[in-house]
């Protein structure tokens, strides 16, 4: 399994972000963390394109056509473009809400604005 | 075919890009916000009408392009997408008809529509890839949709279920790219003819889309309780369903008992859990998110044939509950049961009879929608879950009864206006389905039983109204902790999948 350099380092990156997202208490390094996570992601579908080979799967002219072992396979990248925006998107809106959290709450540390939020939501049911 | 020229796979392509394509339409008339998801609705009705009457015509399958299944973008329309399709446009035109009495912009018109749209091709997906891109969609959508009057708690809550939903999104695509290794197709239909043994791809896949299906380890209830009036119906009415779909679709073909045993206790654990916490709440809006939790239960539970009817059934009593409570916060202006209580204001027949239907529905009394389905999820275990989760359907009993007890009612109707007309129509929604499908089933169906629960059920309501104590778990429902339990789930099972 872990007979390739890339599926290590790979590895490595996911634990790296998964450890991040739970342990980093600052809402903003929680989402760097997802990025990081994010970017292992991509790099799992690469790794699976380029199972068989790493030649791009490009046509020149004087070229006959490959075997599908001989080069890279084109669908993982295609499907991680779409990935990749979606990942952007979310991470996009995550950051004009943390932006509107510290406008809000005026601190990033999610147990103290989990404290305010608690307080807010049992004094607004008894009012 | 026979008669039903619409019922064709470039009719079913067409549909799909039409809607998503009208949604656009609203930025750029923006008059007609109110009337293009509408006309949306009407031609799609007509789709799933003449789907529902010629049952014959059913399974439609479309590859966009000329790639091949095994490549391709596949449609698949067939009775869980019609069911689920079904769902979604009811709860949308009742929630529609809602809106009109509060001055909405544009904009509020625009997502809801494009969430619509979404969730028609998200019903529709049949390929692992496609999937992810419509859920994510949907819950970007979502997102938006439930910090929608910009207040704080509603922003804090939006960004939790974001961050938890990118990390499950993220196990989703790990699972994706593994299936893919391991088989070189997403397509669903290929996979089941393929029989793959690949356990642990599939864990990750499920427990991603859990996330979405809001049971008990894996949800944040603020996300339904916070959110407005309309946004909670949909919410918890058929935003959730969308995970559960693709849970019963996959799950129906693929053979893995280590993944079924997971989805059933799950399902088991959320109902018991999502119950007794339900049963402590004070604020109306929490006891229904919590119902939907253990409703949620119940369906994973019922699996492929009653869980996808179920849901149907609960998808239209949980928008005509919430839009019923909306209805009862908007009198009194409270959301506390306890105050609620305390005042003098009483609710007209208008506005009392939807509750009270949606009441005996989710009490599963006989006839009305829900209670056959129940039922028949109840007696398909065994005899200690049947036992356990007949004490969950009480439990449910009680704390929906602790709402409907705290209110006065008055007996005189009051002039007619888009809200009672909304959850009027959920409710004669609710009636004539559930009369149709019990009445074929009338053996399964045990009045008697049914009766009893429920008359034990307000009497028990009555008992506790004021006796029990406030208390809600926030500890659990911390992005940390949730992400812990989610972490600890998935390793534990991924451990067991390899041995």
């Amino acid at each position: 399994m872990f007979d390739s350099i890339e599926l290590v380092f790979i590895i490595t990156i996911t634990l790296i972000g998964f450890y991040g997202v739970f342990f980093s208490e600052n809402l903003i390094k929680k989402l760097l963390m997802l990025g990081v996570l994010n970017a292992s992601t991509i790099g799992i579908f690469l790794y699976v394109g380029s199972f068989y080979s790493t030649i791009p799967p490009i046509l020149s002219g004087t070229q006959k056509l490959f075997h599908y072992t001989e080069y890279a396979d084109p669908l993982p990248q295609a499907l991680v473009l779409t990935a990749v925006v979606i990942g952007f998107a979310t991470q996009s809106l995550s950051l004009v809400y943390v932006m509107y959290v510290s406008r809000y709450f005026h601190t990033l540390e999610e147990e103290k604005i989990e404290r305010v939020v608690e307080n807010e939501r049992i004094s607004d049911l008894d009012a | 075919m026979n008669g039903f020229p619409i019922l064709t796979p470039e009719f079913l392509q067409l549909l799909i890009i039409v809607c998503l394509s009208t949604p656009f339409l609203i930025p750029v008339v923006k008059r007609a916000a109110k009337v293009i998801p509408m006309i949306q609705i009407a031609f799609v009705s007509v789709f799933l009408v003449s789907a529902f009457l010629n049952p014959d015509g059913l399974p439609l399958k479309a590859v966009f392009g000329g790639w091949g299944n095994r490549r391709g973008v596949e449609i698949l329309f067939d009775h869980t997408s019609l069911l689920f399709i079904a769902a979604a446009y009811i709860v949308f035109l009742a929630v529609f008809v809602y809106a009109l009495s509060g001055k909405k912009e544009w904009q509020y018109y625009f997502l809801m529509n494009l969430i619509l749209s979404t969730l028609t091709a998200l019903f529709v997906a049949n390929d692992l890839f496609n999937i992810y891109v419509t859920l994510e969609l949907l819950s970007l959508l979502s997102y938006l949709m439930i910090s929608y009057e910009n207040r704080s708690r509603q922003i804090w809550a939006s960004l939790k279920y974001m961050i938890l939903g990118a990390v499950g999104f993220n196990i989703f695509l790990i699972g994706t790219a593994l299936v893919y290794a391991h088989t070189g197709t997403l397509n669903m239909t290929v996979l089941s003819s393929m029989k793959t043994d690949a356990t642990l791809p599939f864990l990750m896949i499920f427990s991603a889309l859990l996330i979405k299906s809001g049971v008990f380890f894996y949800s944040i209830p603020e996300t339904r309780s916070e959110s407005s009036t309309t946004i909670s119906a949909i919410l918890s009415g058929i935003i959730i369903k969308a995970g559960l779909f693709h849970i019963i679709r996959i799950s129906s073909v693929l053979n893995s008992p280590l993944i079924n045993t997971y989805l059933l206790w799950t399902g088991v654990i959320s109902a018991v859990a999502g119950t007794l916490i339900m049963l402590t709440q004070r604020d109306i809006k929490l006891i229904l998110a919590f119902s939907t939790m253990s409703h949620v239960g119940f369906i994973l539970a019922g699996g492929e044939v009653f869980g996808a009817e179920y849901a149907f059934a609960h998808a239209i009593i949980k928008a005509l509950l919430f839009l019923s409570a909306g209805t009862i916060i908007k009198q009194y202006g409270s959301r506390n049961i306890e105050r609620i209580q305390t005042m003098k204001k009483r609710l007209s027949l208008n506005n009392s009879l939807p509750l009270l239907i949606g009441f005996f529905s989710t009490a599963g009394l006989p006839f009305f929608l829900g209670s056959l389905f129940k039922k028949q999820i109840v007696y398909n275990l065994n005899p200690v879950l049947n036992l356990l989760l007949s004490l969950v359907s009480l439990g449910t009993t009680i704390a929906v009864g602790k709402i409907v007890l705290s209110v006065h009612y008055s007996f005189s109707f009051e002039r007619l206006t888009p809200r009672t007309l909304s959850i009027t129509f959920l409710a004669m929604v609710s009636l004539i389905t559930g009369v149709y499908r019990t009445l074929p089933n009338l053996a399964v169906m045990h009045p008697g039983e049914s009766l009893l629960f429920f008359s034990v059920g307000i009497a028990l309501s009555l008992f506790l109204k004021n006796r029990t104590k406030v208390f809600y778990p926030n500890l659990l429902f911390k992005t940390r902790h949730v992400l812990g339990i989610y972490y600890l789930i998935l390793g534990l099972l991924a451990g067991l999948s390899v041995l």
